[in-house]
């Protein structure tokens, strides 16, 4: 299964941001996933300057987009 | 008489010739003429009463035609009239359904005016936000650095756990 860890029976999740985490945000990162989720996550780093700020998730399908570039794609379906 | 030379014999004779070409005269010349005299009053008076016949039926016809002039002319008048009635009416008709088409035309081109101006607006309001757009894009991905960005990171994280809580 994709996003799956099969020997250590965790999920694999894509995180991607323009710069890497601190250890302390991806502590947090990683709480908050296990809640959602409700089951142990290990992260995959994935530098990506198209997300401009913020962060990306990426379970399999599921996603939880806190990028700049989704706000800033917010703001202008908003304005137009 | 003898003294003025009139022959008394002479005269009776003359007299007496007289009277019998008067008789001659009367018998074969004035009978015949007095009957075509007559004859020819009676077509005179003919002729009169016919001319006066026919001078009442001049003035009767011309009374009638008078009439029918007269009646002619009022029946005339009545059609002038109705026509230019009608054709008032046929005036105002078409003023009026001018007045309407020019009003359908005015207001479809308003309306077109405003689409298109719309449309316009809208293009130029969508172009102004991609070039909006591609300017913040440029500014923040220059402007941000290490430290700005694990900023937002972390406000973006602490909005998340303040909705999963």
């Amino acid at each position: 299964m994709k996003g799956t860890n099969n020997l250590l029976k965790t999920t694999v999740a894509e995180v991607r941001t323009p710069v890497s985490l601190s250890e302390d945000q991806e502590k947090n990162l990683l709480k908050i996933l296990a809640k959602i989720k409700g089951k142990d996550i290990k992260l995959s780093y994935r530098i990506d300057k198209s997300v401009l700020s913020g962060f990306v998730v990426l379970i399999g399908d599921w996603y939880l987009d806190a990028s700049l570039s989704t706000d800033l794609k917010n703001l202008r379906e908003n304005l137009i | 008489m003898e003294k003025l030379g009139i022959q008394p014999i002479q005269l009776l004779l003359q007299a007496i010739n007289f009277l019998i070409i008067l008789l001659i005269l009367k018998k074969f010349l004035y009978r015949p003429i007095l009957k075509m005299l007559d004859d020819r009053k009676k077509k005179i008076d003919e002729g009169l009463l016919y001319s006066d016949r026919m001078k009442s039926e001049f003035e009767k016809s011309e009374k009638k035609r008078a009439e029918v002039v007269e009646k002619g002319k009022i029946e005339a008048q009545k059609l002038i009239i109705e026509a230019r009635k009608a054709a008032k009416e046929k005036e105002n008709e078409i003023i009026e359904k001018a007045e309407k088409e020019a009003a359908g035309i005015i207001e479809r081109a308003e309306k077109e005016n405003m689409r298109l101006r719309q449309d316009l607006e809208k293009e130029i309001q969508i172009k102004a936000v991609n070039i909006a757009e591609r300017i913040v894009k440029k500014t923040v991905s220059d402007a941000l650095n290490e430290k700005m960005h694990r900023a937002i990171i972390d406000k973006k994280l602490k909005e998340i756990s303040s909705k999963i809580k």
